[in-house]
Parts: C-alpha cells; structure tokens; sequence
C-alpha cells in the first residue's frame, strides 16, 4: 500500500478508461467480463506502479475501493446476504452501463483530434479595433456628468468612518441579508412617503442605523436606480442630490 | 452599388473581423441586401481564394451561416517556422472526451460529466470555459440546481463544423449488442 505514495497514470483518462484498457487488453466482451477478475487485475495494476501522483491517482483508489467492495460483497456465500440478492446484478450492469457510456465517447475522441489538428494549421488575426475620432463626452450616450465622483465616494467614506466607532460599541453580531434591490425599493418609497422629490445624499444615508454592508448595498442601489433612469444623481457645491424622476 | 464594390467591401470587413468571423446576416446588414445575395458573395470570395495559387489566404465557413478569413492551412508548416508565432496549446485528451460529452449530451452539468468520466472534471471545466469553448446555459431542475452547460459557436468553430449534427454518431447503448468491445 505504501507504493500508493507515487502513482503515476497520465495514460488514462481516468479510473473507466483504466478499466476499459484492461478489458481490451485481455480481448475480453465487456458484457461477459467477469468482475472478480477485472477488481483483481485493476487493483494489480495500480499496486505494479511506481510513480504515484496522489491527485489524480484518488479518483482511481475510489474505484479500487469500489471495486473492492463489488468483489467482497461477490465473495460472501449466498445465503448471508438474501436480504440483497440482487445486488451483484445490479452493481454489474451499472459498472458496464458507465464502461459503454464511456466506451461511445471514447469512440468519437478521434473524430475531434483530427479536426482540431485541422484547425490549428489555420492561422487568423484577432478583430482589429477600429479607432475614431475622439467623440465629443456630450455625444456619448450617458446620462450628464453632473457629480463629482471623489464627492459621491467621499459621503460613503465619511459614513463608513463614523459607523467604525459605533461598531466598537457592539458585541453582538447581527446578520441581516440586505440586497441593493430591496434598497433601491425602500429608497423610492421613502421619496414617495414623504412626498418629496429630492434629498441630500448625506441625510439619506443617515436615515437608518448603516451597517458596512448596508452601506455598500445603498451606494449600488444608488447607483442602480440612475443607471434605470429612476433618479438623477446631481451635484451641488459640496452637497450630492438625489432627485426622483417620475 | 456595383457587385465588385460589394465584394470587395465583405473582403475587408471579413480581413476587419479576423478570428471572430462575418455571418450572413451581418453582412446583409451591412450592405442592405439579402441573406442569399451575401451568401453568393461571400461564396464567390471563397472559391476565388480558393483558385487562386498566389493567394494565401481561404475562408473558412462555420455554424452554418459564418466566415472566416484564415491562411491556407497547406501552408502551415512554413508559419509553425515562425519564432515568433503565439501558440495556443492544443486540447488535451481529457478535455477532449469531456468536450464531446458535453457536445453530444448537453445541455448536462458537470455531475453528469464526471459520472461517465468517473474523474473530477473542476479544472478542465474551468478551462474550457476560459477558452470559451462551452458556456453555462442555464440550471438544471436537480437538487441544488447545478449549472447546465453547452458547447459554443467558439466550439463549432474549433472543430469545423457548421452544426452538432455533423458529429459522428454514437454507437447505440443497446446492452445486447455484445459486439461493441471486440472491435480493438
């Protein structure tokens, strides 16, 4: 067992190609293929192995381990396990339905071998970037650059700042999943509740007990509803807007 | 507009495009003329390629309705030459099988993968989505609803092919037809 330390099996593709070689290799049908010899020979074949590499080497003592089992539920008399007879039949046609499985697309690999040797003898070039003219920032189609986006973060920062020291203050953690939707809604409500159709972005964020995660949830919220069109976001001297459109 | 300011025309946009390739309908649209007429264009820029010995360069059509403009791949011995050449590594054997069942089963998840692999397909799945070679095409009904994936026009593109149904056909599951394993 110790030998499992280096196992190297690049040759395969894995614990059913391993299988399936070993089929082959004895000329062996698949369907009439006896599962004590096959666990036998699979097990052999991975103790004969020198170089282990124990990465990839795990998906094949899952099946060795399988294997193992298939044999030793095989080997027990009859009469112990009536309880289960039908257990050898069915732990065998699910194995060869997996080695057929396999086997089909192990078939085709070919196929796509052969085409991709084909396509790597065609050389193309990536798809030239077309340069223009500077477009004027008026022409491109965004909303009007009317903040500040130092001012719009800096409001957010001095709100993160003023939250670390009440945070000191908590010993218990609270967890409350909070999603930029559900903000971006209680941010129009509030606008309707109250019947107004702007506010300073500083107050907003004060309006409840922000928690850093709130935080990031309102400032994506914010930013949501202007890329929807639902607000505007504007600057005024050192003040950030916030106006409703509808 | 004159047919060979047409051509010439889909002969740069294909030269424009490279290894991204013109469909049809982008060529219709950027002519305003029809799906057929492109066609026949793009068909007629194909064969001259093709005819013409001092030309080094073919198109190649793939998924059905696209082109692209590559070099003749007889010539290809002379580029691999070149130093400085980017190489893009060829596919493994492992991410071939897993391609082709993804290609042949999908939409599946990578469960149903590694089911049939018996192996842990994480890396090559990674891979492969990198490459752009399948794509995660929406959640299966399963419990957890795994991710269902999809081999690409990327993929179609890769193998030459212009749709799935030019894979081979895959040898019936029939479990009495004991002949399949003693071909070798």
């Amino acid at each position: 067992m110790e030998k499992w330390s280096t196992v190297n099996l690049e040759n395969f593709n894995g614990p059913i190609d391993l299988l399936l070689h070993l089929i082959k290799e004895k000329e062996l049908n698949i369907l009439e293929v006896d599962l004590l010899v096959l666990s036998n020979q699979y097990i052999d074949y991975i103790q004969s192995l020198e170089v282990l590499n124990i990465e990839v080497a795990s998906e094949y003592l899952v099946m060795a381990a399988y294997l193992l089992e298939l044999k030793s539920k095989i080997l027990i008399p009859k009469e112990v396990i009536e309880f289960d007879e039908n257990y050898e039949e069915r732990e065998r046609e699910e194995l060869i339905n997996r080695l057929i499985e396999y086997h089909k697309i192990k078939e085709v690999t070919n196929f796509f071998k052969e085409k991709q040797d084909e396509y790597l003898k065609s050389f193309s070039k990536k798809k030239s970037i077309i340069k223009v003219t500077k477009i004027d920032d008026d022409k491109l189609p965004l909303a009007k650059n009317t903040i500040n986006i130092d001012n719009f973060s800096k409001i957010f920062l001095n709100a993160i700042e003023r939250n670390k020291f009440k945070n000191l203050e908590t010993n218990t953690l609270t967890t409350t999943e909070v999603s930029p939707e559900e903000l971006a809604k209680d941010i129009i409500e509030y606008f309707t509740d109250n019947k107004i159709k702007n506010i300073d972005l500083e107050e907003l964020i004060n309006l409840k007990e922000y928690s850093l995660k709130m935080l990031v949830a309102t400032f994506l919220a914010i930013l949501d509803l202007a890329a929807k069109k639902i607000i505007t976001i504007e600057q005024l001297e050192e003040k950030i807007i916030i106006e409703v459109l509808m | 507009m004159e047919n060979k300011k047409k051509i010439s025309l889909i002969e740069g946009l294909l030269f424009i495009n490279g290894d991204e390739g013109v469909s049809l309908e982008e060529v219709s649209i950027f002519l305003d003329i029809s799906i057929d007429e492109s066609e026949e264009l793009i068909v007629l820029i194909q064969n001259k390629y093709k005819k013409d010995l001092e030309c080094g360069l073919e198109l190649q059509r793939f998924a059905k309705n696209k082109f692209r403009m590559i070099t003749k791949k007889e010539n290809s011995e002379y580029y691999i030459k070149l130093a400085n050449l980017k190489t893009e590594s060829r596919l493994s054997s492992a991410s071939i099988e897993v391609l082709s069942i993804i290609a042949y089963k999908g939409p599946v998840t990578k469960a149903d993968v590694e089911n049939i692999r018996g192996v842990n397909c994480d890396n090559i799945f990674y891979k492969l989505k990198l490459r752009n070679l399948i794509s995660e095409v929406g959640k299966s009904n399963d419990v957890g609803k795994p991710t269902l994936y999809n081999v690409t026009t990327e993929f179609l593109k890769y193998f030459n092919l212009n749709s799935l149904e030019e894979l081979p056909k895959l040898k019936e599951s029939n479990i009495s037809d004991k002949e399949i394993f003693n071909r070798g």
